[in-house]
Formats: structure tokens, sequence, C-alpha cells
């Protein structure tokens, strides 16, 4: 790291060409491709409010990947974590509008935050503009094997005769709200059992501890395909392919419920048009190219072919119902 | 048997290729090279270096990605001996008799013994995956809110033993500790605790801003303040690397490390940093000479470094076989290994069999790598200690400013770490170890976690959530540990100690 | 790790200055501010132990230790009545430096100001420059060349090399130079120059210095 330190006793003279070897050389491949002048001249940035590793992480790294070889130039993925993903949201809306900057949207910090967390204080379909949908996440419930339930209606059933005795792991507060809206509109109750992830949680409902769990569809798969938890029932409107013949929420026979996920870049709010259509259209072709295809497949995210205005309505959408499902669970407990 | 030499078979053939141990051999450098900086742990080094990876097969990937992490947990202990900055609390303990040696011009004895005792500590608990890997995986499903209580409160009961100085003052550091990991958010309703108003404290405390505050950047406050003695000896004292009396010294501290950390490793929940802990504490209590401890006994580098190497190695067991990553390090390393197309799960072994085996031996690839790499290495490193010390300390202040910002992009870490340092140059002038705070950090979220959980779970029920066999086990071995801390005998030699100090 | 200048074994050091009275406060004072983060908070029961459960438990027992370590000063057990001696400048110094890099790096709002970002082409130096003043002897010239060249290190290496996302430049010479040259070839030019500099730099001061020896 410091040649000019470690070893003084050296040949200063040998050291110093060493020094100006290194700056030059890649000083001169620099000026290569310094007259681009078309967007993007420069590498994106993709602010992700949440650590390394996660579920929102990954997905813009696929993304990210793919994306980057399309428009020939790297996007730059940043985790800037905290405060519930409120901080980095907020540094996506005070970047600058030269559309080198996106930030990563997910339904917590769209649309759950600025109605519950008081950092939250910004408008996020003011403040930012959607760009594209990066990907659907559907929510899914499920079961420890130990109950021996195959559907809600079965669950409920169970809930009713052994009363007191169904726990409810929750380590989000998605999952948290998720739990009381199904106790507003199905009348089961469970036992809220607090974690601090969803290790522990899932370690708990897999070996028959804790009884249920509702989480996004990606990190459940494993789960379910290996046959160490039961699914019984998908908490969106739509079946998903991964799982065909777990029903949905409608089919159960509750309406006006959804719980899902998704991932979407936003932009600052005045970022020109031309560039959020041009990032619009360059994302949905890099999520439909074979490698994109199929890390989705395998994690079951779906992809949505949403131009801009779709993906705002679809926003908007999301924005709506979160907002009546925490209205109506407010007084649930 | 033949199951293992299977395994093992299949692992190698995914695996071997001139192309994948270059990609190994690659990884394990540049992690060294970056996880060395001080101020920027494995987590940092990982997060970095992930998009390198991107451009290999997936097998190729995950080779290179076992290298990276390796290189950067070597690098942090690397970083722990030379300038006492530990990257994350496994290497903690590293840092207490590994710098003590560096400073004696003993460092490249102390480097070359981490790296050899992480290399058989590696092989050891690779064989130990490749044997029962699934059998673990139950034994690391069957853990329950009690077990948890109980192993926690036993690692905190270390943490009261584990220094020299006073019981009571440990005591408080760690109580401080625990309460330090119960700040921030609570993850359900998003109500903060115990933040004082701060948004700076949403998030709660970080371990690796809180330990390179505390340690690393003390340490720059406590050198300065004492300028006549110097913080280094420049130079090497007896042979640079480890002589053949070190090496029998070290052979069993390594042996126990190994068998500790395996075991505690696969358990879900920073195994690593409390087999490094129970390590040196068990080393500490059969050595003849434990107040050599503290002070750069070789012993004190060899046992935990093995034992955290191995526990880092076992680690992975409940992100391979469950999809549980048990660490933010391990779910960075399943988050790059989704993005290769391997999604961790119950299933990989059954769908990728090549892949779970060849991720298994890529690790003993990457320990591998890691010798080969570091023992030419110490040498520079051990250089490195001559830069006049009015120039290093003023190189680690801005490296570490950049790593800690690196990670999460927030200026509030670097401020963090600068309070943290003062705080750590004040308790060391009033006498208070530090190493037991940041256990209490460690072990504290995850003690109050599950005994609140464990109360819910047995309906407020004490006695069916202590009751269990191995619940009783545990506390049973914390209370020895404590009972004997506090019993005359071990009294004296503390004392002994406080004299000598 | 405990250093033996710093400790006088004194008879008559004032209560209020020995190592264990002040510690015992510290650790008093802490206990205090856990209770006071804990008032509003709940215990809650056995069967569902309320947050506050935990952190009021801690509170009190740290006020019993605390105040246990400070009776062991009052009376002046061995050791433990030693007078606390502290250095306040390095301390004041380093943690300046490192408040400067965490200000000025991206800047932005710290409660009520707000910091420009400057970038780590300004920060950088800076920080080395200024916790290098914190040592006993202050070498300014040698300090320069450490600033520039490990800035110059580090810009090729995180920003250039790992393609790090950290700032580089001041904001209001961001658009300038990135339109001018392009952003990646003003990153090279400016660790270059840095990187020139220094070595020109390390030659003046060590050459210099090895004449002056000589």
């Amino acid at each position: 790291m410091k040649p000019s330190f470690a070893c003084k006793c050296t040949s200063r003279r040998s050291l110093l060409a060493t020094a100006v070897a290194t700056v030059l050389l890649p000083l001169a491949a620099g000026f290569g491709n310094a007259s681009a002048q078309d967007y993007p001249a420069k590498p994106i940035t993709a602010v992700v409010p949440f650590a390394a590793g996660g579920g929102a992480d990954t997905q813009t790294r696929i993304w990210g990947e793919a994306m980057g070889q399309l428009v020939g130039q790297r996007i730059i993925v940043v985790n800037v974590a905290g405060t519930a993903g409120v901080a980095g949201t907020k540094q996506g809306i005070a970047a600058d509008p030269d559309g080198y900057t996106v930030v990563m949207g997910v339904a917590s910090t769209i649309a759950i935050n600025p109605l519950t967390n008081k950092a939250a204080n910004y408008k996020p379909l003011e403040d930012l503009q959607p760009v594209a949908l990066t990907g659907y996440t559907p929510y899914v419930m499920v079961v420890a094997n130990q109950l021996n339930v195959k559907t809600l209606s079965e669950l409920i059933e169970y809930g009713k005769a052994h009363e007191g005795e169904l726990t409810y792991a929750g380590w989000t507060a998605v999952g948290e709200f998720a739990r009381k809206g199904l106790e507003v509109h199905t009348g089961l109750k469970m036992i809220p059992v607090p974690y601090k992830g969803n290790t522990e949680a899932m370690t708990d409902v897999i070996a028959g501890r804790a009884s249920a769990a509702i989480l996004d569809i990606s990190s459940a798969l494993p789960f379910i395909r290996a046959g160490s938890v039961t699914p019984i029932v998908m908490t969106g409107p739509d079946k998903s392919s991964a799982l065909p013949d777990v029903q949905t929420i409608d089919e159960a026979g509750f309406k006006d419920y959804f719980v899902d996920s998704w991932t979407a870049i936003f932009a600052p709010k005045d970022v020109p048009k031309e560039t959020v259509e041009f990032l619009n259209a360059k994302t949905r072709e890099a999520l439909q190219t074979d490698k994109v295809k199929e890390r989705y497949a395998e994690l079951a995210i779906e992809f949505r072919d949403y131009d801009v205005a779709e993906t705002r309505a679809f926003m908007e959408k999301q924005i709506q119902g979160w907002k009546a499902l925490i209205e109506k669970t407010g007084g649930a407990e | 048997m033949i199951e293992l030499f299977d395994h093992l078979v299949l692992g190698f053939s995914a695996v071997l290729s001139v192309q994948n141990v270059l990609l190994c051999l690659l990884g394990a450098l540049v992690g060294t090279l970056i996880g060395v900086l001080p101020g920027i742990g494995p987590l940092a080094t990982i997060a970095i270096l992930m998009p390198l990876t991107y451009n290999a097969e997936p097998v190729g990937s995950l080779i290179m990605l076992a290298g990276i992490y390796y290189g950067s947990q070597y690098g942090g202990s690397t970083a722990a001996i030379l300038v006492n900055m530990p990257g994350e609390s496994s290497s903690v303990v590293t840092a207490l008799d590994g710098h003590a040696m560096a400073r004696q011009g003993r460092a490249g004895k102390a480097l070359g013994i981490a790296a050899i005792g992480s290399f058989i500590a590696g092989t050891f608990a690779t064989l130990v995956i490749a044997a029962v890997a699934i059998p673990l995986s139950r034994l690391a499903l069957s853990f329950t809110a009690g077990n948890y209580f109980a192993l926690m409160v036993l690692g905190l009961a270390l943490a009261i033993v584990l220094n020299g100085g006073s019981v009571l003052k440990s005591m408080c550091m760690l109580l401080v500790g625990v309460a330090m990991a119960l700040v921030g958010a609570d993850p359900l309703t998003g109500e903060p605790r115990l933040t004082l108003g701060s948004d700076m404290l949403y998030d709660g405390f970080d371990v690796a801003v809180v330990a390179m505050g505390l340690f690393g950047i003390a340490e720059i406050l406590r050198n300065l303040d004492n300028p006549e003695a110097k913080p280094f000896a420049g130079n090497v004292v007896g042979s640079l690397l480890p002589d053949r009396k070190d090496l029998r010294a070290s052979a069993g501290p390594i042996a126990r490390g190994s068998l500790l950390g395996s075991i505690i490793g696969i358990i879900p929940g920073n195994g690593a940093t409390l087999s490094s802990f129970a390590s040196y504490v068990m080393e500490k209590r059969l050595s003849r000479t434990p107040e050599r401890f503290g002070k750069g006994a070789i012993e004190g580098v060899a046992g935990p470094e093995a034992a955290n190497n191995a526990a880092a190695q076992t680690t992975f067991v409940p992100l391979l076989t469950l999809g549980l990553p048990s660490t933010a390090v391990m779910a960075l390393v399943g988050g790059a290994m989704t993005l290769h197309g391997v999604v961790p799960g119950p299933q990989v072994i059954d769908l990728h069999p090549d892949l779970f085996w060849g991720v298994v031996t890529s690790m003993w690839f990457g320990n591998l790598m890691l010798v080969i790499i570091n023992l030419p290495l110490i040498g520079i490193w051990v250089k490195f200690l001559k830069v006049p010390y009015h120039l290093l300390f003023p190189m680690i202040v801005l490296i570490c400013c950049l790593g800690i910002y690196s990670v999460d992009a927030q200026p509030y870490d670097v401020i963090q770490v600068a309070l943290f340092g003062i705080a750590g140059y004040v308790l060391h002038k009033l006498r208070f170890e530090p190493a037991p705070l940041l256990l209490g950090l460690v072990l504290g979220g995850i003690l109050e976690d599950n005994l609140q959980r464990g109360l819910i779970l047995s309906r407020g029920n004490v006695w069916t959530f202590l009751s269990e066999p191995l619940t009783l086990c545990l506390l049973f071995v914390a209370g020895v540990a404590v009972g004997s801390a506090l019993s005359p005998t071990i009294g004296r030699n503390r004392r002994v100690l406080a004299e000598e100090n | 790790m405990s250093d033996a200048t710093d400790t006088m074994q004194t008879a008559d050091v004032p209560r209020g200055l020995r190592v264990n009275v002040v510690g015992g406060a510290v650790v008093m004072f802490i206990a205090g501010l856990i209770w006071f983060g804990a008032i509003g908070l709940d215990v809650g029961q056995l069967t569902r132990l309320g947050s506050g459960a935990v952190p009021k438990a801690l509170a009190l027992l740290l006020l019993a230790a605390g105040g246990w370590v400070m009776a062991t000063g009052l009376m002046r057990c061995e050791g433990e009545a030693d007078r606390l001696n502290l250095a306040l400048r390095p301390g004041a110094i380093v943690v300046a430096a490192m408040l400067v890099f965490a200000f000025f790096i991206r800047g932005g709002e710290f409660g009520p100001v707000s910091t420009p970002q400057l970038g780590l082409t300004v920060v950088g130096p800076l920080t080395v420059v200024i916790a290098g003043c914190a040592a006993s002897d202050v070498r300014l010239g040698e300090l320069l060349v450490t600033a520039l060249g490990l800035t110059a290190a580090l810009l090729l290496v995180f920003a250039d090399l790992l393609g790090v996302a950290v700032p580089v430049f001041p904001k209001f010479l961001e658009t300038g130079i990135g339109g001018a040259v392009g952003s990646e070839a003003a990153l090279r030019i400016t660790y270059g120059a840095y990187g020139t500099l220094a070595a020109i730099l390390y030659g003046l001061v060590f050459g210099w210095r090895r004449k002056g020896s000589d």
C-alpha cells in the first residue's frame, strides 16, 4: 500500500520510478474514453437503503450486472443502511437529478415507512419518481409441519380448537402488519413472538417451536421445496408459478387483504423525462436477458413489464393498499 | 468414512482446475490485502470485493468468494495483531496477546502462528463438515430459546474471567455492553428504544464500529499520551517466524481451539466470537503460567485464532444445509451465492451436490492459499511497523475512516468510531477492560431476545424455560466459571496480576 | 497494556481524582442514562416481558456495581486509589481529524448544521495532516508526503480499481471537472498529480534531511 515508507532503507531512486509508473499507467488508460457525451457517460450509482446481502440488495445486484452490460457503464451498488431504510431513501431524494444516482425502493421504504416512521418525512411519489419495477415478490404464509394443516381455513379451525396455542414468528414491520391484518380479516388469533431476523425465526418454525410466519417467497422457497415447512396461502392477489398449488388469499375467501413486496428503481424528482424513459426501457430489456430470467426463476421473483406510467400506477395502488391495512390494524392489538 | 471420502472427491473434482485455483489464490490475495487495512473488517472487505466475482462461472465465483472470505478474515487478524485494530468481534481476542507480542518485536511469530493455527483448524473443520454436515445441521435446528439463553449466560461468564483485572470492573463493562446491545429500534414496530432521542442510535451500536473505536483508536490515543514508550520494537526479536519451541507451545491450544471452534461455530449466532473467547479462557485456565496471558503469550494467539477459523468454517453449515445465515458476514456470502445462482437452502445439497461439496472443498483451498500467501508476506507486514509512528498513526486514522464509511456510507459511523476511541482511552485510564464490553454487546441482544421469546413460548413458566438438560448444564458451567473467578485461589492469581501491572 | 508512567503511588490523592472514584461515578452515570432512556418503557409481565424489563434491571445492577467500585476507591484499597491522569490534547486532535472526515466527505445535514461535500481528494490529506498534529513531534513536510501519497493510493485502489462509491471531488467542482475531461480521467489525473507531488516532496524532505544529518 505505501511503498514509499515501508522500505525507506532501499534505493530511493527505484522507488520513485515505481511510484511514477504506478501513477502514470492508469492515467494513460483513462484518457481514452473521456469523449463519449451520451448518457450514460459514467457509472450509475444505485443506492440500496439496506445492508449488503439482503433480498433487495441481491435483486439490485442482479439487475445492476445485466443493466451495466446493456448500457456499457458500471452500475455501482452503494449500501446506505440506516433507520430502517429511511437514511438511504433520503440520500436518494437529495441526490443530483442528473440520472447518475437512482435509489431502490421496496414496500417498506416507499409505502410503509412514510406512514409509520417519524424519521421518514418524505412523500415517496412526489420527492421521487418511479422509474421501473425490477421485481415483484409475492409473500406466502408458511406453517410448521407439526401442525398438520394444509390451508388457511384449516389453520383458522385449528386456532379455534386450540385456543392460545398458535404462535406467529415475526421479525419485520411487514410481517407484523400481515399478522394483524390477518387477525382483523379472518379472526385468526396468534400470539406474536418477536425475532431478530429470518434465521432465528425460520429455525423455530421448521423445528415446530413457532407455528407460522408470513415472508417473501424467495426466502421461503428453499424451505418449502425441501418440505421443511408447509405453505398454506399466498398473501397477495396472484398465484405464483413457483407454487401453483397454493391458494391465494382471495381463493381462501378473504378479499381486500394483501401483503407482498417488490423492488423498484426510483429517481430524484427533477431527473429529465427522457432519462427516466431510457432507464425504464433498458431495465425492462435487462430483466429479460437469460441470466436474469434464470436467477429470477430460482428466487420466484416475477418480472412485470411496466412502462413508467404503469409503474407509477402500481405504486399508487400499493401505497393505498398499505394505507388501508395500516389504518385497519391500527387498533388491532 | 466412505461417505466422507466420496464427498471430498466430488468436491475436489468440481473445483480442481488451474483456473479455479488461480481464482482462489487471487481472492485470498486481494482479500488479505484489503482486509489488512486497519478499520476495514471482513464485512467491508467482502462487500467491496464481491463485484470481482461477478465475471467468473458459478463454481469459479464461489471458490474465489471463499478465497476472499478467508483472506479478509486473516487480514483482519493481521490488523488486530499489528496495530490493535480488530475489524470484527472475533479478532478482539487475537489482539489481546497478538498486539502485545507485536510490541515486543514478536509480530512475525504472532502472525505466523495465526496462519498456521488457522490452516490446521481450517483443515480439521473441513473434514468435520465433509463427514457430518448433515447431522450437524439438525443440531443447529434443535437449539431452543432456553439453550441460547444459557449459552449466552455462559459466554458472558467467560467475559468476566477473561481479563486479569478486577472481577467487579469486568462485570461493570459487561453490563454496559449488554445495555448497549439493547439500543435501537424494535424491528417489528420501529419504536426506538434507549436512543435518547438520537437518530444516530436508531440502528443500535455496530459491533465493528465499537471495536475499532475502543481498541484501535484508543490504542493510538494511548500511544500518543505516552511518547517515550515506543509503541513497537522496531527490531525483530529472535527468529521472524515461530520456532520449534513456539510450535510446541501452540500445538495443544491449536488442537483444542479447532475442536471448540468446530462445535460452537455450528450454533447459529456468532459462534466465531464466542469460540475465540472460550478458547482464550480455556488456555489461560490450562496454562501453568496464566499470568503471561495478556502480555504476549503465544498460546493466547494460537488457540483463539484456531478456534475462530474453525468456527468461521462451520458457520457455513447452517447457511449451506439450512439456508440460515448466522452472522452478517454469512448473510453477505449467502447473498453472493444467490447472485451466482446457488440459493442457499436445504435442497442445495440434493440439487447441486457438486457445488455443495465444491464450496466445502474450496474452503480448504482458501485456507491453503492463505498460508501460501501469508507466510512470505509476514516479513513485509513486520517491516511496516518500522514506519515512524508519527506518520503511521495518521495513516491508520484516514484508512480507518474510509473503511468505516465504505460499509454503509454513513458519516455517523465515523463519528461513532471517534467517540468510542475517546471512551476507550478514558476506560483504559480508569482501568476498565474493554473486551467484556464488546462480548456483552455481541451477546446481549441474543440474550434478551431469547429470554423474552423463551418466556412467551413457555407461557411465562420459568421452569419449563430453564429445565431442559442442556440449558441446566450450560448454566451450571457458567456458575462454576464465575464461582472460580471469585474463589480465593484464583483471586490470588488475579491479585498477583494486578500487582504486576 | 498498562503503562507505569501514569500511575503514581502517592498516598494522598484527593478523593475526587482517584481512578476508582471517577470510574465508579462514570458507571453510575451510565446506569442513570440507561434508566432515563427506559423510563417510558413498559416492564411487562413474565409471559410477555416488556421492552423496559431488561434495561431497567441492567440499570439497577450497574448502579450497584458502580457504587461498589466507587466505594473501593474511597476506602483506598491497593492500587485503586491512584490518581487519574488524562492527556486531552492528542485525543481532541485525533477526534477532530475524524470529525472533519465525517462531516465533509459527503456533506449533509448534521442536526442544525449542513456541510458541503469536499470528497476524498480534499478530506483525505486534511484528515492525515490534522491527525498528525497530535504527535509530540510534528514534522509538517513528512506529514504532507504521507497525506498526499496515502490519498493517492486510496483513490487508486478504492475509487478507481475497486469502484467503491466514495465521493471523490468537492461538490462545486464535480460537475465542472466531470464535464471537462470525464470523471474517470479527472480521478486519474488527481491521484496521478498527488502521487507525483508526494514523490517530489519525498525527495526534497528526506533528501534534505539525510544531507543534513550526514
